[in-house]
């Protein structure tokens, strides 16, 4: 029983320390929901310096300076679009994590949905009941 | 018909393998500030009561390189950096980027200024204005203040003399139309 316990605990210990380590120490904004919204753009955006994560994690100059000026623009008023404008015309579209639907990317889009619907024709006879 | 699953699968892998083959897309290296005045917020400057900013560069053609002496990269294009300052051919000005200005001077007084002025960027707040990935980067200015050229990375002998020594000397040809 009490091995059970220590196991509970180890694993609670963890968990509660990789929260800890989730976000680097910036300062957060006073409002609440405005600090929020912050946190959710920051999944947004790319880190430039680091492949394939947003900013939200990364402890990257570049990025910290990213979330200090989302948070200030936020502060200031301006909307989720207008910011990442501004950051796509500093850094162009690759900025964001989601790159937007263009005629350049449609293609990368729809890949996932064709592919799926092309397998799903093949494996129709799946689905048939069986004789 | 019952080879279309094996088909797609081999489709698929050649997409992917034909993906995975190219280079990683190249980091931004179209800086947006390249032909527009460069926008900077007004800085400390080191070892002065003077601001740090693009007057001090106004009507002439500068290299601007941000730069910080905690930064592996810039000790390596640094004698680069002091060649030209002491050929003269064209200022330097640097920025220290996310530095302490104590930091900074130590750093130089151990290798050399190469910069006419240095700008202390303790913050960050020049990061998104000059679009900025890391450091070192290297901005040249035409005489107009717009930004003609800029370079992510270190600066290397190569880079320097079939690139940026020859762009400079062309920048430094043209008639300067007063603004």
């Amino acid at each position: 029983m009490s091995n059970r316990v220590s196991i509970a605990a180890l694993l609670i210990a963890v968990c509660c320390s990789a929260a800890a380590f989730a976000l680097p120490a910036d300062d957060p904004l006073p409002d609440q929901a405005q600090e929020a919204r912050a946190r959710s753009l920051f999944y947004e955006i790319r880190c430039v310096v680091c492949a394939g994560e947003s900013i939200a994690d990364s402890p990257a100059g570049v990025a910290t300076d990213m979330r200090r000026e989302i948070r200030r623009q936020i502060a200031a008023g301006e909307s989720d679009v207008s910011i990442k404008a501004f950051l796509t015309s500093r850094y162009g579209d690759g900025i964001l994590m989601r790159p937007p639907l263009k005629s350049s990317t449609w293609l990368l889009w729809s890949a996932p949905i064709m592919i799926l619907g092309l397998a799903l024709l093949l494996a129709r006879k799946c689905f048939r009941p069986r004789a | 018909m019952r080879f279309m699953p094996l088909l797609l699968l081999l489709v698929i892998a050649g997409m992917l393998a034909f993906s995975l083959s190219k280079k990683p897309p190249a980091p931004v290296d179209h800086n947006p500030m390249i032909g527009h005045p460069m926008t900077l917020t007004l800085l400390p400057m080191l070892g002065s009561e003077q601001q740090f900013s693009p007057q001090l560069w106004a009507g002439k053609v500068a290299v601007v390189n941000i730069f910080a002496s905690w930064c592996e990269p810039c000790i390596a294009e640094h004698p680069l950096l002091m060649t030209i300052a002491t050929s003269g051919k064209v200022p330097i000005f640097g920025i220290a980027w996310k530095d302490k200005p104590e930091a900074v001077t130590q750093w130089l007084a151990q290798r050399g200024n190469p910069y006419q002025a240095i700008g202390v960027d303790l913050h960050g707040q020049s990061t998104l204005q000059l679009a900025l990935t890391g450091v070192p980067e290297t901005f040249v200015i035409a005489r107009d203040g717009t930004v003609a050229y800029h370079y992510n990375g270190p600066l290397t002998t190569d880079l320097v003399n079939t690139v940026i020594l020859p762009l400079i000397s062309h920048l430094q040809q043209e008639n300067v139309k007063p603004r």
